[in-house]
């Protein structure tokens, strides 16, 4: 196993927001997690990358047989663990380049690898930059500063691509990013799909499920996992909303 | 040399020194009626910045001893006569005959000034150089001043500039302030900027025991130009004072001033920003920033607008900010596993680069990214 997700709760303040996740991920899966508004799904992704906003109050997390909650947010990353943020931060003066040169560096250095030299980075930068058709031109200026939403969805793909995670988190990658947008990026994410890694892709929506097909699909309802299933629980939902999922989670 | 009668500097009573308590700070430490005696030929040439091509001024203990022979250099017994001098100016001159006048005539090709002030002795190490510099008409030249201390016990540079900008003059002046931590500084510098002058002025703080500047520039031909960016990244228990002052006196003028800060530690910093636009000053544009994160719970920032507008037709701004680092962008940046320590400094380049960004000369520039990519790596 991966991943592997056992009752975790966290809360802000005295909000309890995630009330016992269960949730198992193996290597070459595809798992959605959809759900009302609000019901948790971005603080499960900032949990499982360490963000220190929340507190677990209980749970664990095993991530290839490491005690993930026990790492810091960078080595996390390190691990081989990549959020593709809903809303990406503006860092001005910062420029993508020297971000991801540091970021990969950083990553390489941990896992005991030689550093990239320039010519190298370069060529990777290139080459994954044609993956998400992202220009050039984005990317030396300052991180996200002025980009367009779908600009910054689409430089989230490409950090992905760069870093080669093990574990990628989508969260709601596909809102902002216009139709052909859409269908790049999918196709970037689908291209860089191997064996070796899974994705857990948080969306409201089938279409992006039309092309980043997942094996499972979980519902989150105020901080639970209430129903899983395959991808046809998706077109259900899609079909007929959320209301008889909360029904069903509130005769339990 | 000594004075018949000891100078009262300004203690916390007075207004504008009431958070830097450099005189108590002078008194526990010096004896300031007398000066250290010139010292046994100093090794000072490996402290000098890296710099090819430039000019050298070298004062050892307030005494100019390197760069005699340029041609528009001149050493000059001056008996002050002016009044209303500040207290620094008048303890300057009561322990400083010499006045080192500086004059760079219409014609000169364009060049860098680089003026070092070397204190090194026993004890009581103080200096106190004082320079007159006057830039000719259509002359473009780069001045930066550095202080070296090589003694053993703690300094004091107490340094007088005064500065002129024929028209069409442009001139940079950096000040690099990072001596070591028992070392203390107080700088009166004031420029006069002639009509369709460009003025740049640049001061970059780093460390040091406690340090004043007095800048300030007073606009005195119309259509000039002034920007005066400082930044100041301290740590430890560095005490950094800067009072400017913008004097509009004639019309059609720009000054634009950009200060930023970042404060670690129990450092402390001191901004004081004055904008005055004279009657005559109609269509000035006089803009004034200043900006600071703190990193520390101890650390401390004072920092004042203080605007006096008599013209009418002016368009003027100023604003102040104290924060931390932010989060999100912290976050952001660890996410991507890039260390803690990595991503504040990364955050703290981003913040700090804008500063220097108009300062073209190469040279000047990358020594002045060296000493501050070095300040924000240890101070993250
Ligand atoms: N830092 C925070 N402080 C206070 N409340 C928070 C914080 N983060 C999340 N919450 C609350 O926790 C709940 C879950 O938020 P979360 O962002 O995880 O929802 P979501 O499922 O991602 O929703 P959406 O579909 O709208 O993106 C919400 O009620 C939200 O207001
Ligand atoms: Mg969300």
């Amino acid at each position: 196993m991966m991943l592997t997700i056992n009752n975790l709760q966290a809360r802000v303040g005295d909000k309890a927001i995630l009330r016992g996740i269960n949730l198992s991920v193996k290597a070459g899966e595809v798992h959605a997690i959809m759900g009302p508004n609000g019901s948790g799904k971005s603080t499960l992704a900032s949990v499982l990358t360490g963000r220190e906003d929340y507190e677990v109050t209980g749970g664990d997390v095993t991530f290839n047989g490491k005690d993930l909650l026990s790492l810091s947010a960078e080595d996390r990353a390190r691990e081989g663990i990549f959020l593709a943020f809903q809303y990406p931060v503006e860092i001005p003066g910062v420029s993508t380049v020297n971000f991801m040169k540091t970021a990969l560096n950083q990553i390489r250095e941990y896992r005991g690898e030689q550093a990239l030299d320039a010519v190298a980075f370069l060529a990777r930068m290139k080459e994954k930059m044609k993956l998400v058709e992202i220009d050039q031109s984005l990317l030396s200026r300052s991180l996200n500063e002025g980009f367009s939403g779908g600009e910054k969805k689409r430089n989230e793909i490409f950090q992905m691509a760069m870093l080669e995670p093990k574990l990628a988190i989508l969260d709601e990658t596909d809102s902002g990013l216009d139709i052909d947008a859409l269908r790049i990026v999918a196709t970037g994410v689908n291209k860089l799909r191997t064996p070796q890694n899974a994705t857990i892709v948080v969306t409201h929506y089938q279409r992006l499920l039309d092309y980043i097909v997942p094996d499972f699909v979980h519902v989150l309802y105020q901080g639970r996992i209430v129903k899983s299933g395959g991808r046809d629980l998706a077109l259900q939902l899609e079909e007929k909303g959320y209301d008889w999922i909360k029904a069903e989670a509130a005769a339990v | 040399m000594n004075t018949q009668e000891a100078i009262e500097l300004p203690d916390s009573k007075t207004e504008s020194y009431r958070f830097t308590p450099i005189a108590r700070e002078l008194a526990r430490l010096f004896d300031l009626t007398t000066t250290a005696e010139s010292t046994a030929p100093i090794e000072y040439q490996p402290h000098l910045l890296p710099l090819t091509g430039v000019h050298n001024l070298v004062f050892i203990n307030g005494k100019l001893t390197e760069g005699k022979s340029l041609p528009w250099v001149k050493v000059s017994d001056d008996v002050h006569t002016e009044n209303g001098l500040d207290a620094f100016a008048k303890l300057n001159y009561s322990q400083q005959e010499e006045t080192v006048s500086i004059s760079i005539p219409q014609g000169t090709a364009p060049g860098v000034l680089c003026i070092y002030y070397v204190l090194t002795g026993k004890a009581n190490v103080i200096a106190h150089p004082r320079i007159a510099l006057s830039a000719g008409p259509d002359t473009e030249w780069l001045i930066l001043e550095k202080a070296i201390s090589l003694a053993n016990s703690p300094t004091f540079l107490n340094r007088q500039c005064t500065v002129s900008l024929a028209p069409y003059a442009r001139l940079s002046w950096v000040q690099i302030q990072s001596d070591r931590a028992d070392s203390f500084q107080v700088n009166n510098t004031e420029f006069r900027v002639a009509e369709k002058a460009k003025f740049n002025s640049y001061t970059l703080s780093t460390s040091g025991a406690m340090i004043r500047n007095n800048l300030s520039v007073r606009i005195v031909g119309s259509e000039a130009e002034a920007h005066l960016f400082g930044l100041y990244a301290l740590s430890g228990k560095t005490h950094v004072d800067n009072h400017t002052v913008a004097d509009h006196e004639q019309p059609n003028a720009l000054s634009n001033e950009l200060y930023k800060g970042i404060l670690a530690d129990q450092s402390k910093a001191v901004f004081n920003g004055k904008i005055f636009v004279r009657q005559l000053a109609q269509k000035t544009n006089a803009f004034q920033s200043n900006r600071n994160i703190i990193l520390s719970d101890a650390a401390t920032i004072h920092t004042k607008p203080q605007l006096e507008i008599w013209a009418d037709d002016v368009k003027c701004s100023h604003g102040c900010t104290a924060g931390q680092l932010d989060d999100e962008a912290m976050f952001y940046l660890r996410s991507r596993g890039i260390s803690e320590g990595k991503a504040k400094s990364l955050l703290l380049h981003a913040f700090a680069t804008e500063v220097f960004e108009s300062l073209s000369h190469q040279g000047i520039r990358s020594v002045v990214d060296e000493i501050l990519e070095g300040r924000l790596n240890t101070i993250a």
